[in-house]
């Protein structure tokens, strides 16, 4: 149900197109007013005033929008864009479409497996370092153990968790790495699966009831265990985590002269207000360049909650990568998703025209890789 | 559990594995009644999503049958496959399944007895594992 509140939201659009100058998706599809903002709030308001039936035009106007909220922070009349849509996505559930999730809806089932008790999960294996099964400080990878297979390339899952387990273990702390734990929901939230986020939401809460400290390493994680979840304990993502052991002093790095720059994650950055973490992380080990467009107005990687790779999104992410390229040698990403949608790119450079090099590394995987041996 | 049939969803390309069950049909070998059969154009058009699909749908047992090394009639169709069973695999024993629940097997056209066989084995072995843990009522959840 789109609430009162928001379709009042929806009338306050003037229509006055400043979403239309700013919408990076927009400005690859260069089509109707329902590829931006201001168009996808009027079908939403169709839709929700049963005006408007769904059909494959009004849910790819609704679904191909990775809910980057760039357009929603310069928004004149301040409308909640990314939650509008949303809850128009939760109208089209409820009626019964199906998402259209790129992957086929792989992850989606995937997700739908994490929810079923009594499979004993077996990827322990992957991981180097000292850690514990059950704690009070968690290490949430997410469904970082499942992407990897599903992909066709090497994501570097065992590397990854690795490596934030060797951050925990420098600080003296043992992880808890609970593999029974679900998927964190993200991409059921956004993709409007209320019914089946709350499974996921309420399987997770249960098993992390007592906790005290929950890590992530990707944002998409993050942002839906901060923002959605009702935990008691503090949800951290691993770029505030490493910063605050810095400025306990818990950790050294070797310094190192690579050009090294930042992708802000929509789910860390605008989503959830994380900009600085991972950059005075960054800085007191690599030299430090920021890209065009970084902080708030970092363009996404084109892909939110699996739903909408295509052909416009790809320039996205090609855009983005150029950009990196020319303000270092090394892009990192704090986010398994933007990481999964980057370098999927990257893996097929005859495919691509003028594909830059450049380096895309996890931010988890990179500060692991400096750290000073003490 | 000695009254569990195990269902088998079967990805058989068209081209080979379709035409060897046939073959099984028409020659009447014996195989068991436990497969449901889905025609493909090819083995590498098996998307990891039917796989997990058909299990998380209560199937205790996925097969893709293919051409021959060397006999796919899209070149390259069945080594795509090959691969993205090997990483499924992974990815079902990662997400707790057993992974002898996925099996491949080439079986070219005329190989109709290979078809039953394959089958056979399959049934006698996922009754060994016992009905998979995704089915309807084990464990909760979509
Ligand atoms: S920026 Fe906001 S007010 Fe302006 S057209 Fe877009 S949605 Fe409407
Ligand atoms: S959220 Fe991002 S992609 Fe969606 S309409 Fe706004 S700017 Fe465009
Ligand atoms: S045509 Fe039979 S496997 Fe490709």
């Amino acid at each position: 149900m789109i609430s009162e509140q928001l379709l009042l939201d929806i009338t306050k659009c003037s229509r006055c197109g400043k979403c239309t100058a700013i919408c990076p998706m927009f400005e690859k599809t260069k089509g109707w007013d329902t590829g931006v903002a201001r168009g996808k709030l009027l079908v939403s308001w169709g839709l929700a005033r049963g005006e408007l039936e769904i059909n494959d035009k009004l849910i790819e106007a609704l679904y191909q929008c990775p809910t980057c909220m760039l357009c929603e922070q310069e928004c004149t009349a301040g409308a909640k864009v990314t939650e509008i849509i949303r809850e128009a996505r939760a109208l089209i559930v409820e009626r019964g479409a199906s998402v259209p999730f790129s992957h086929r809806g792989t992850f989606d089932t995937v997700a739908r497996i994490t929810l079923r008790d009594g499979l004993h999960r077996d990827w322990l294996d992957l991981i180097k370092g000292d850690f514990r099964e059950n704690g009070e400080t968690v290490y949430f990878p997410g469904s970082l153990p499942y992407l990897e297979p599903v992909l066709d390339f090497d994501l570097g899952a065992a590397r990854i968790i690795s490596a934030a387990v060797t951050i925990f273990n420098r600080a003296g702390i043992r992880p808890a790495i609970i593999t029974q734990l679900a998927d964190s929901g993200h991409d059921a939230f956004w993709s409007g699966q209320y019914q089946f986020f709350n499974a996921l939401k309420e399987k997770n809460s249960r098993l992390l009831a007592g906790t005290k400290m929950i890590v992530t390493t990707c944002a998409e994680d993050y942002s839906i265990l901060k923002s959605e979840y009702s935990l008691e304990a503090g949800v951290y993502h691993i770029s505030q985590f490493v910063r605050d052991l810095i400025r306990e002093g818990k950790l050294a790095f070797s310094e190192g002269a690579e050009r090294v720059t930042f992708h802000d994650p929509c789910r860390l950055g605008r989503h959830t207000g994380e900009y600085d973490a991972p950059r005075e992380v960054l800085k007191t080990f690599v030299d430090y360049r920021e890209m065009a467009r970084y902080g708030k107005d970092a363009v996404c990687c084109g892909v939110g909650a699996w739903m909408n790779c295509n052909k416009y999104s790809k320039q996205l992410r090609l855009d983005r990568v150029k950009e990196a390229a020319e303000a270092a040698d090394t892009l990192i990403t704090a986010c398994s998703k933007c990481l999964s949608h980057f370098s999927c790119l990257m893996t097929e450079p005859e495919k691509v025209e003028d594909l830059p090099e450049i380096k895309i590394v996890d931010f988890t995987e990179f500060v692991a890789r400096n750290l000073k041996d003490t | 559990m000695t009254d569990f049939e195990p269902l088998i969803i079967a990805f058989a390309c068209n081209w080979c594995s379709y035409a060897a069950s046939d073959v099984a049909g028409t020659s009447r070998s014996y195989y068991p009644a436990n497969v449901r059969i889905v025609r493909v154009m090819c083995s590498g058009m098996v998307d990891p999503t039917y796989i997990l699909r058909a299990l998380a749908g209560g199937a205790d047992g996925v097969l893709i049958a293919g051409c021959r090394p060397g006999d796919c009639h899209y070149i390259s169709g069945n080594t795509k496959a090959e691969k993205m069973v090997e990483r499924m695999k992974i990815l079902l024993h990662r997400l707790g399944l057993e992974n002898e629940r996925l099996r491949l097997q080439w079986i070219s056209s005329g190989e109709g007895g290979l078809f039953a066989r394959t089958i056979e084995e399959m049934v006698d072995r996922l009754k060994e594992l016992g009905p998979s843990p995704l089915k309807e009522g084990k464990g909760k959840g979509a």
